[in-house]
């Protein structure tokens, strides 16, 4: 069984790779969206799933189950995020206009900018996956108890953590420049 | 900040707390930086990131090379090079005790700060001689434009000459940073000089802002991307 921290730098390394082919600036607009939904988990998610809870608490009589439910919230947020960052490299709306910067620079900001999406994507999911007590072990795909690497990476380094109250003002960064542009 | 009179005589002790002094170093660098080209201030922040990376392993991969050049300039200067019989000279070379030992911290701590600094300046000096031009000068387009006629095109040269201007300033306030990194918990959190922070205050500072310090140099790459794709 492969460790959680090591399947985190795969998926970092395929983003960064992909970064690379696509360019800097259709990775940038992968960017805005990731921090928009960042935002809005860290803004709404949490009350977004107690609201949706309580009304089918009140409205069909129905709660979730003890053994089952932190699977279900867990899946939310990676659906949701998935959801997202397929449509964020499916479309071209959000890509930023013009041409790529030239050269080797060029290369090195794509591959900059696939890195830190793959960071975003993987570091969100192991975010979510920690906060519900990796309710996937039942599944078989997470064997606890994880090593000292993994557990530094998910007590300080995942994007909501690190991010958590600056990311307001990356959506305001990321949206001014895709606006001036 | 605190000034006090020290209960044993008249000396004046100052006291400064640990975001003071960091922000001293971050100030006196985005200055530094304002003033030069943003890309000699990247290539001096690559200097102080390897300086970082190498001072938090102590700079331990570098001792064993520096103690053999050591041993063999010394060997060398003795004239074991020259000598018909090198052996006798270079078994003296060995008895001396080596440059850096790892089991000295106060050795280890100069020799981090010797290879810390060498960095720095030769990724300065590098900067400097790789991009002979300085920072735009903001204030004297501004005034051109102010005399002069006001085409569009001057709008848009001051506007990214002032991004530009922005970048580096905020890149000479990161090396600040990694300076004020460097420099803060190994010489001026000590309890006998006579500026006086405390250690674990400062180092707390310091890792609690370096998530942000992080995100800016994303956000800078960014904006340099973002102004280098504009151009064409």
């Amino acid at each position: 069984m492969v460790p959680i921290e090591i399947v985190f730098f795969i998926v970092i390394a395929i983003f960064g790779l992909v970064g690379l082919v696509r360019g800097f600036l259709r990775e940038l607009g992968v960017t805005l969206p990731l921090i928009v939904l960042l935002w809005a988990y860290s803004a709404l998610g949490e009350r977004l799933l107690r609201l949706v809870e309580g009304g089918m608490a009140k409205v069909a009589g129905y709660s979730l189950p003890a053994t089952s439910g932190d699977l279900i919230r867990c899946s939310f947020f990676l659906v949701t995020l998935i959801f997202v960052t397929f449509i964020a490299y499916q479309g071209e709306t959000l890509a930023f206009g013009g041409s790529n910067p030239p050269g080797l620079q060029g290369w090195l900001l794509a591959l900059l900018i696939g890195l830190v999406n793959g960071y975003l994507i993987a570091g969100t999911a192991w975010y979510y996956l920690a906060h519900y007590n990796y309710p996937v072990q039942n599944l078989g795909l997470v064997y606890l108890p994880l090593t000292p690497l993994a557990q530094t990476i998910a007590s300080y380094a995942l994007p909501p953590d690190v991010l958590g109250p600056l990311l307001p003002f990356l959506v305001f960064f990321l949206i001014i420049l895709r606006i001036i542009r | 900040m605190l000034l006090s009179r020290s209960p044993q005589g008249g000396l004046q002790v100052v006291e400064l707390t640990a975001t003071t002094v960091i922000l001293i170093f971050v100030t006196f660098f985005a200055y530094l930086g304002s003033r030069r080209d943003v890309r000699k201030e990247l290539l001096f922040f690559a200097g102080l990131l390897l300086g970082t990376g190498l001072s938090l392993v102590d700079c331990k991969p570098l001792v064993p090379i520096a103690n053999r050049l050591v041993r063999l300039l010394t060997f060398a200067i003795k004239g074991g090079a020259m000598a018909d019989d090198p052996l006798p000279i270079w078994e003296a070379v060995k008895k001396r005790p080596p440059l850096v030992n790892p089991a000295d911290p106060e050795r280890l701590l100069w020799f981090n700060t010797a290879v810390f600094a060498a960095l720095a300046v030769a990724f300065y000096l590098l900067g400097n001689r790789l991009w002979r031009g300085d920072a735009p000068d903001i204030l004297a387009m501004a005034m051109g434009r102010l005399q002069g006629k006001k085409s569009k095109r001057s709008l848009n040269q001051m506007t990214s000459a002032l991004l530009t201007q922005l970048t580096s300033t905020v890149v000479g306030g990161l090396n600040g940073f990694l300076v004020a990194m460097f420099f803060i918990p190994r010489y001026l959190a000590a309890t006998q000089t006579l500026v006086v922070i405390p250690g674990t205050a400062a180092w707390d500072v310091l890792t609690r802002n370096l998530r942000y310090a992080i995100v800016v140099v994303f956000l800078v790459f960014i904006v340099r991307g973002w102004q280098q794709a504009k151009r064409r």
